[in-house]
This record gives C-alpha cells, structure tokens and sequence, in this order.
C-alpha cells in the first residue's frame, strides 16, 4: 500500500460531528470523527449498535436530510469539495454516480414491483445518458460482473424471485453501474449466509482490484472485516478509538474496547468450557454518555482521570492511533486484557 | 450410552408449491423442508445444529415443540410419541419442552409489564399461589441478571440483551428439561453474546437442562455443544461430538462450512463454495449436496448416501467415506 500512502486522498473526513435533536437537547451520535480514504483503499469501520458508524456513513451522502432534526458540525470533503456544503441538486449528481452504497437488506432497498431491469436501468438513464438499448446491454455486463449466473433471465426477475445473496448482488450491480469511484457498504454480509459471504466478500475484494474503486466497509462483524480491509478505524460510541493498518490491529490491538472485542469472540480455537471474557454492561444511551473517556463506564482499566477528562488521540507507533489514557503499549505484543 | 431424553425419527415436512393459479389447483410438487432427519438428545447434553437458512434446522426444532405439524416420523420424549399427541396432551409436557426465540421482543406481549409477563407461564401451568409465584419470578429474575426493578417495567425499556435474559427466563421459570434455543445470540452484539452465552452454559449446568441449540454461528455452536449435527437441505449431513468433527470433519459441505468461518488469523482466499442452496422438490434426486459438491461423481447424482457411522458417534452421509478407511 505504500504507493498509496503518498496519493492526494479521495475522501476526507474531518472533526465531523452529527447531533439529532430530542427533546431540545443535542445528541452527538458521531462525535468528532477524522477519517481519510485514498484512492484504492478498503477501510473498514467496526463497531457495536449505537456505535455511530451507519450515522456517520449516511452522513457522507446525507442521506438523513429528510430528517429535521439532524445536524452537522465539521467537514466531509470529496475530491475536495465539502459534501455538507453542497446545494442537493449537486449532491444528487454525486449520489450513486461518484459515491453510491449498498445497505445490509437488500430485499429492502430494492423496489419490490419493479424488475431488475428497470431498477438497474435507472441509474444509467439518470446519470450516463445512454439509449435504453445501450441501458440494457451494459446493465446486462454489470449482472455478469458480479457474477451472478443468467444474466438475461435475471434482468426480467424481481426481487422477490432472487435469494438473498443474489439479490445483494443486484445492489453491487446497481452501485456500481456508473463506477463510482467510492463505495459505501454499510454491512452486506450480515444478513448472508457464511458461504454466501464469502462469496460476497470476495467480490468486492475484486472488484476493488479490478476498478481501483475505494471501498469504506462498515460492519459489526471483526473477522469479516479482517478479510478484506486494508486499514480499520475501530468506534465506540460517536467516536473513534483505534485506527491502524489491519494486520497491526488485529496483532496489536491497543484499546481496552478492541482488546475486549477481540477476547469475547468464541473463535475457533478457543478453549471450550472457559468462560468467555466480557465487556461488562451495554453502551449507554446518547443521553447519557460519561464524561472522559467515553469507554470509561465499561473499561476494566478506568481511572479518575478518565472520568473526568477525555484522552487525545496518540500515535502508540507509526500509523497505529489510540484514543487512550492508559493503553497497552507495543512492547507486550497481543497481550490480553487481564481479569 | 443411555436412553436418549429425546430421539427424533426420520422426521418429515413438506411445503406445497403451487402453480401460477395459486390454491385453486392441486399442488405442483411440494418443497422438502425437513426430511429423514433424525437425532438423538440426552440428559444435560447440549446438542448444536447448524446450517445455512433454510436447511430445515429451525422446523426441526419447532417441530420437537409440537410448533410444527410434521408429515412424518416420531418424535419421541419420555415415553410419549410427541407428534401423536393432542394439543391437550401436549400440555402438561410443555412444562419441560421450551423454545428460546431468536428475537423475543416480538415474543412478549409489549403491554404487559415484565412480571406478569414472567408470571403467566406459571399461571397456565396451574403452579402455585400468587405469593409464591411472585417469589419464583424475583428468583429467576436474577439468576437470569436482571434485577427486581425491572418487575414492573415493560419489555420495550430493555436493551437487547436484556430481552434476551428475559426470553430466557420465561423459558426457565417452569423448571423445563429440555430447551430448544433458536438463534438465541444472532441478533445481539459480540460483546453482548458473550454474556448470554457465558449465562446460558452456567444455567444448564445448575439446572441440568438438555439443549438443542440451533445457530448458524458455527463459533458459537462449537463453543456450547457437546455434540454437533450439521443439517444440509433438509437432513443431516454430518454428526459427531464436537472435538472429532472438529478434528476431521468428513463430509465434504462440513468441511466448506469450516473453511467459509471467517478468522482474524486467516488470509483471502476463494470462496470455499459456489453458488447457492437448490430446493428439495420431490423431483430432486441423489446426495443433498451433489449440486454444490466439488467430487460429485455419477453415483451421488443418482443415489442419496445414507447417514452411517464410520467411526464411534461420527456419523456421516456421503459415498466417498468408506467406514474402513474412515475419509
């Protein structure tokens, strides 16, 4: 990755910040988020429900516009324009042509009364200007692209004729019919079978090799993520607490959360009959975020200092930040979080 | 071993699929959801299915529960032939037979606050008075990790994993036997999971339960069961204790489901399968996994395999094992 390393990025988020307003208070559901994806790059975002990373997602495309009682502070600059600057009707030019997403149900997103044909035509039509003819056959060559079998008969289907990991190819397909030059997928391989995520998995994987498409991966799922991402920002609560190249992550994690993610999944060479290790207690509600450390409620390690200040964002070693008071330091390589 | 707490035989359930004219002609042909599934549940063991959806693991286990008509097989529990019986003889025995749901919010009644919600299975059980009811609710009220203030709150105030102890709980709170947890953990979040999990192993353990825990979460089922049957379209492939199968798991869609378990420790690699699950129509012919089999030869296109044992407690249905050389 390292000729990447020097390119101009693609997406630059910075100190974005996003309030939804209930009962006259602001809530920050994202908290000061920095986060910058270079062309070519798969960045991964994990996080538990309440984390903020769908929030923060949906924020790059607005997508939560149609909500009044959103908010934004910050900046979300895209080939260096600011997105959240930006009137709608040039946002609309940007959405599903340069940037598009696809979300975790499918079935959902996708128009239960129209054929594959039509919805995947659509996109086409509205941004490339092409005949429908013209539509047709590349809509045809996207359906081959993401490997799904017959294309033809596929084009006359609706949705609810496919199964779920073809129906989540179609929204690949669709995402990808003006090749964007970022994809956002907000966890696709959740509702999927484990063969069928694979399978999944894989082809973006491909197709980011193939198209040099930039991906940002969002997921609960740390394993999932450990395939495919380059690089993985790790958030809790609005904010995030661990970035780092996924290989130092996953071999280094240094925050008490990742630490404590990492330990509470039942892997495959976990000794059985131990107890798996916990985080105690659940994420607070945004009602009631602490003040400090916002991991300070649930860290074994919490001190009096992180309940009253909030830590900075170190660099523990080169390109690996952590969002900590005390976190582990590198010498004790992929050491646990003791008991 | 001894006598099985539960033994299920050569169960059967099929679906119609009609023509394009809907009911008003006789069914096509009918869709195989479960069929010649059979297996064995003893005392204090926790036993893990596991599969893709729609391999039939979840009619499986509402059928146990009398959730599902069956069209064919036995089911057998203590003495009584559970697909035999009336709704009215199933009664008293759904004292000892409880399902775990996977989202069991939906399960709850949002209008009735938490300890009626408890109380009610004791009610129609005919157990107790109120007085000692109201007891029986405080006790496992925290023994599931709740506490007593949540007694008079309603479901929709709980986080996740805290609907889950409470689905939980009114599973336990008529002292059952034996409890068919259905993806009890797939909607939660790791570190949430964990808990329930930890919970779950410490409650069978007090209480002696027998488990049949169905999850497609192949981490998880390893790390609870005993003993591990993988279901593929609809029967059994493979069954084994859960340190042998892991060891050398035989059949080949075992050994795909395997390599598919995404690891933080792994690399990408190719999918370990191609495409996707056919559907058993009464047309379909030969082993269940032919379609998808990467050594499917003429035989296992023509011919199903039946599930035998090649070694002590590992069974397995494919032509390619040979008792002998056990592979």
């Amino acid at each position: 990755m390292s000729e990447t390393q020097n390119q101009k990025p693609l997406l630059e988020i910075q100190n974005l910040r996003v309030f939804f307003r209930v009962r006259q208070r602001l809530l920050p559901a994202v908290d000061g988020v920095n986060l910058t994806i270079r062309p070519g790059e798969i960045v991964g975002v994990v996080g538990e429900s309440g984390s903020g990373k769908s929030v923060m997602s949906q924020s790059i495309l607005r997508l939560r516009d149609y909500d009044s009682a959103i908010s934004y502070q910050g900046e979300i600059l895209f080939e260096g324009q600011d997105l959240l600057q930006l009137p709608l009707s040039r946002l609309r030019k940007i959405r599903g042509n340069r940037i598009s997403v696809i979300f975790q149900d499918p079935l959902t997103s996708l128009s239960p009364v129209h054929t594959v044909e039509r919805q995947l035509t659509e996109v086409l039509l509205l941004h490339k200007n092409l005949s429908k003819a013209q539509a047709r056959a590349r809509a045809q060559e996207l359906l081959h692209l993401v490997g799904i079998p017959s294309p033809e008969r596929c084009l006359r289907q609706y949705p609810y004729e496919l199964s779920g990991g073809m129906q989540q190819r179609v929204m690949i397909a669709m995402a990808l019919s003006c090749e964007p030059s970022l994809l956002i997928a907000d966890e696709p391989t959740t509702a999927l079978d484990v063969t069928i995520q694979e399978q999944i998995l894989d082809l973006i994987a491909q197709l980011n090799e193939k198209l040099g498409m930039s991906v940002l991966f969002i997921t609960h799922d740390l394993s999932a993520m450990a395939q495919l991402c380059h690089s993985v920002r790790v958030m809790y609560l609005g904010q995030i607490v661990e970035e780092a190249e996924t290989s130092a992550l996953f071999a280094r994690p240094m925050h008490p959360y990742t630490q404590g993610l990492l330990a509470c999944i039942p892997r495959l060479d976990f000794p059985r009959g131990e107890p798996l290790h916990v985080i105690e207690g659940t994420v607070p509600p945004l009602s009631r975020i602490p003040a400090g450390c916002h991991f300070c409620t649930r860290c074994p390690h919490a001190t009096d200092r992180c309940r009253t200040q909030a830590p900075p964002t170190v660099e523990a070693e080169p390109g690996h930040f952590v969002q900590c008071w005390n976190f582990v330091s590198p010498e004790t390589p992929g050491q646990e979080v003791e008991a | 071993m001894s006598t099985p707490l539960l033994e299920v035989k050569d169960l059967q359930k099929r679906y119609p699929i009609y023509g394009p004219l809907g009911k008003l002609f006789r069914p096509k042909t009918y869709m195989n959801a479960v069929s010649g599934m059979s297996l064995q549940l003893y005392e204090g063991e926790t036993y893990g299915l596991v599969g893709e959806s729609g391999c039939g693991k979840t009619t499986t286990g509402r059928a146990i529960l009398g959730l599902v008509k069956p069209d064919g097989g036995e089911i057998w529990y203590r003495g009584h032939d559970l697909t035999k019986l009336s709704d009215q003889e199933f009664r008293p025995l759904r004292r000892e037979l409880q399902l775990v749901f996977q989202d069991p919010l939906s399960s709850l009644n949002p209008r009735q606050r938490i300890g009626a919600l408890l109380e009610e299975p004791l009610i129609v059980q005919g157990m107790g008075d109120a007085e000692s009811r109201r007891a029986q609710v405080m006790d496992i009220l925290e023994k599931v990790g709740l506490s007593e203030e949540h007694y008079f709150r309603y479901p929709h105030e709980l986080s996740g994993g805290q609907v889950q102890r409470l689905g939980i709980a009114r599973a336990l709170i008529i002292g059952p036997r034996l409890i068919v947890c259905d993806e009890p953990v797939s909607a939660l979040d790791v570190s949430i999971q964990a808990q329930i999990l930890n919970m779950l192993t410490r409650l069978q353990r007090e209480m002696n339960l027998s488990l049949l825990f169905i999850s497609h979460d192949i981490g998880v089922v390893r790390y609870l069961s005993h003993r591990i049957g993988v279901m593929y379209l609809g029967s059994l492939v493979e069954e084994a204790a859960t340190d042998a199968l892991f060891a050398q798991p035989l059949h080949p869609y075992t050994q795909a489901l395997f390599a598919s378990v995404p690891d933080l420790a792994k690399q990408r690699r190719h999918p370990a399968l191609e495409g996707e699950l056919p559907v058993r129509t009464d047309e379909f012919q030969g082993c269940v996994f032919h379609t998808r089999c990467p050594y499917a030869t003429e035989e296992c296109r023509r011919s199903a395999p039946a599930l035998r044992e090649v070694q002590s407690g590992h069974k397995v249905a494919c032509h390619r094992s040979s008792p002998a050389s056990g592979d």
